[in-house]
Order: C-alpha cells, then sequence, then structure tokens
C-alpha cells in the first residue's frame, strides 16, 4: 500500500471537491496543524502517464478550496505514520511556504523562437584551401556567437515582461534558452485577485514581438514556488539545469 | 530533434509537465519511494532525470493542453 | 607554461577523451543500462563542449597557427564523432545528452 501525495493544506480539513487519481477516494492525514491530501495506491500498480496530468486535476481542486503546496508529482509515503511524520518534522518550513503562497496563484509564460537558431546568422566567408578542422572550428564559434546573442535577447524578454508584471523580484521565476526552442519560461506569485489582469496585460505584450510567439498560462497552483530547501527553508522552485550550464 | 513549429497548446501542454514533475514541494528523505512506472533519480547534483521520454512520445503533438479531466 | 605548451595540452587532453571511450560497445538491447550509459555520455558530452569553447577563444585570440588550428578543429571534430557514435549505439539521440537542457529541452 502507498499513499501519493498531491498537496499540503492547512488543517482543519477543508471541503473539497475533487476526487483523487482515476477517480478513487482523496484521503487527508494530518499533523501539526497541517494536512497531506493523497491517493491509496497499491504497490505493484504503476503509475500511468495520464496520472501526471490527473495529478494536476487534484491539485487545482484543493487549490481552488484552500492555500495548497502542490506536492512533487511521484511523492509516496509508505504508510500514513510516515506522511504525519513529514508534516511534523518540516511543519515550520511548510508553514513558512504555505503562507507565501495563500491566497496566490501561478502564472506561466513561455516564449519560443520563431525562428530555428543559426537559420539567420551569415556564414564567414571560407577561406581558400581551408581545412577540415578549420572549418570545424570556424562553424563553432558562428554557432556560438549567434547563441550568446540569444541569450542577451531573452534576458531582454525577460525584462520586459518584469517590468509589465511590476512585482518583487522573488515572486519571480525564470529560466532563459533552456533547449534550442524556448527562448524564455517564466512564473510569477500572483495575487489570486489580479491574475485576470496581469494575464491579459502579458497578453499584450506578447502580441507585439516579432522575433517570437508565446503563450501564458494559468491561474495555476503555485507549484514554481511550493518548494522548501534542504534546512527547511523555502525557495522558488527548483531548476533542474546545472549551475554554470552552458560553460560561458 | 524535431524542426516542426511547436503549437501554443504543444508549449502549453509541455510548462504544464515541467511543473507537475519538476516542481512542487520535494520531500527527500522522508518514506518517500519512486511508485512503479515513474523513475525519478534525484542526483546530488539536484539532477533529475524522469521518465519524462515516455511521456514524450504520448503527448508529442497531442492537443488539449493541460484542460482538467474529469 | 608557454602556449604551445598548453595548447598541446589542450590538444591531449580532447585525444586522451576520445581514447577513454570503447572502439565497439554491446548494448543490451533491453536498454537496461541506458540510463547509466546517457549519464555518463552527458558528462563526456559536456567536457567535449568546454574543450570545444576553450579552442574556438584560442583561436579567436589570434595567437595560434594554422596549422596548429586544423589540428586541434580535427581532434575535437573526432571526439564529437565518437561520442555521438556511441551514444547512438545505446540508442540515444546525442541531442539528448545535453545536462543543461531542462525538461522543456528535452521535449522539444
Amino acid at each position: 500500500m502507498r499513499l501519493i501525495a498531491h498537496a499540503i493544506t492547512p488543517a482543519p480539513r477543508p471541503r473539497v471537491a475533487v476526487s483523487g487519481l482515476r477517480g478513487r477516494p482523496l484521503e487527508w492525514l494530518e499533523s501539526a496543524g497541517l494536512g497531506i491530501w493523497s491517493t491509496r495506491w497499491d504497490t505493484a500498480e504503476p503509475l500511468a502517464r495520464e496520472d501526471v496530468l490527473d495529478h494536476h486535476r487534484v491539485v487545482e481542486g484543493i487549490c481552488a478550496a484552500t492555500p495548497c503546496l502542490p506536492v512533487r508529482f511521484g511523492t509516496a509515503f509508505a504508510d500514513a505514520a510516515a506522511a504525519r511524520a513529514t508534516l511534523d518534522r518540516r511543519s515550520d518550513a511548510l508553514r513558512d511556504a504555505l503562507a507565501r503562497v495563500s491566497g496566490r496563484c501561478e502564472i506561466a509564460v513561455t516564449l519560443l523562437w520563431r525562428e530555428p537558431s543559426g537559420g539567420s546568422a551569415p556564414r564567414p566567408p571560407v577561406a581558400e584551401a581551408t581545412g577540415p578542422g578549420r572549418r570545424f572550428l570556424d562553424e563553432r564559434r558562428t554557432r556560438w556567437s549567434a547563441s550568446e546573442a540569444r541569450r542577451r535577447r531573452a534576458a531582454e524578454l525577460v525584462e520586459r515582461l518584469v517590468t509589465t508584471l511590476a512585482v518583487e523580484p522573488a515572486l519571480v521565476w525564470h529560466e532563459i534558452c533552456s533547449s534550442e526552442r524556448v527562448a524564455v519560461s517564466l512564473a510569477v506569485l500572483s495575487p489570486t485577485d489580479q491574475a485576470a489582469d496581469r494575464i491579459a496585460s502579458l497578453r499584450r505584450v506578447l502580441a507585439g514581438l516579432s522575433d517570437v510567439t508565446g503563450v501564458v498560462n494559468g491561474p495555476w497552483p503555485p507549484y514554481t514556488f511550493a518548494g522548501i530547501d534542504e534546512s527547511g527553508g523555502v525557495s522558488a522552485g527548483s531548476a533542474t539545469r546545472l549551475p554554470g550550464w552552458p560553460p560561458a | 530533434m524535431s524542426v516542426q513549429p511547436l503549437a501554443p497548446s504543444d508549449a502549453s501542454l509541455l510548462e504544464l509537465v515541467d511543473r507537475l514533475l519538476n516542481k512542487g514541494v520535494v520531500l527527500i528523505g522522508e518514506a518517500t519511494i519512486s511508485v512503479a512506472g515513474v523513475d525519478l533519480i534525484y542526483l546530488g547534483l539536484n539532477l533529475v532525470l524522469s521518465s519524462v521520454d515516455a511521456l514524450e512520445r504520448s503527448t508529442g503533438g497531442s492537443s488539449g493542453g493541460g484542460a482538467p479531466r474529469t | 607554461m608557454t602556449e604551445q605548451d598548453e595548447l598541446a595540452e589542450l590538444r591531449r587532453e580532447v585525444e586522451r577523451l576520445r581514447g577513454i571511450l570503447p572502439e565497439h560497445v554491446d548494448v543490451d538491447p533491453d536498454g537496461v543500462e541506458q540510463g547509466l550509459a546517457k549519464l555518463v555520455l552527458a558528462l563526456v558530452e559536456f567536457l567535449r563542449q568546454l574543450l570545444e569553447r576553450q579552442a574556438v577563444r584560442r583561436m579567436e585570440g589570434g595567437t595560434l597557427s594554422d596549422d596548429e588550428i586544423e589540428r586541434m578543429g580535427l581532434a575535437l571534430m573526432r571526439l564529437e564523432e565518437k561520442v555521438h557514435q556511441i551514444a547512438r549505439s545505446f540508442g540515444l539521440d546525442p541531442a539528448e545528452l545535453n545536462l543543461g537542457l531542462g525538461p522543456l529541452g528535452k521535449l522539444l
């Protein structure tokens, strides 16, 4: 038996209108003034890819009812005692994180380059009798100066979005150039009652950009702002990139 | 890598999946275990390699965004 | 250490990196080792790209002869071919080896 965790919310147990994964009962376990919502799961039963989006449905339903910290998908407890022990051990950090997200939601912006990378970079003139080794290094140099130009542009775009949002930096997370296609991935923690206006103004900015196409999503549960670090403090999201990559 | 243009709904879905698999509070060190079918490998560098590839093959190009399921 | 010495050492590092990779790989078709291979190759790829960037900076610095540039470029080119060939023999797309890519990167 396992308990697949979805979210942590303050006690006492609020009324929540959604079921657990695959329509199974959503369970509540409480300790230290906090509760964990989870779905009971048979140990032998594998999770399917649809369960990832189903977890989102559950988290959204919980967030609609109460301040909520989404738990990373796939986190499972061996039993109720293990879940309660976690709440006890991390109660201070979890309470801080809940205070941070209370009354707020996440808005996500994704900007994609319109042109494939390097597509429009001019090729340097090839000198006569240039060997393959030299051509290889020349091609690399061109590629990186193009990607560096992209990084500068992506940073500009982030500045533009942050200016539009006019919020304190701690409420914004972003990542630039996480792939060939993605210029900017950004998340902002916004008061829920301002979300619609913020989304509209972000969409207006996006409509005016010619070198990227973009999409604004939300309001979402505060996935990116639910983090607590190892020592129990609060952190914004958790990057999956190595710091310092790509090497300068 | 594919050079097809990415539809906004695809970008939305991918952004959502990124949230679901890589964000949210992480409760490492508790009695947490990976559940069969979803491999979450936490390396010392906080690199998370998940079975995103399997998800990619199934959701690549699909529409529907992050609409909640009933 | 002179420029030439540093360059010679850089080239040796590149060739050594290529040398530690096996000539031929027997791959478990079930892909059980694929996850580990991916991690190891990602690290090699990381180092390889670091060396490439160093070489380009050297070249831009204008202190290398044409011959040195050519030999450096060839060594790096062969190393890239080798790493990518090994990745493919594990059923991996070389583009997957970039550690720095976030999940959106992997999915695109």
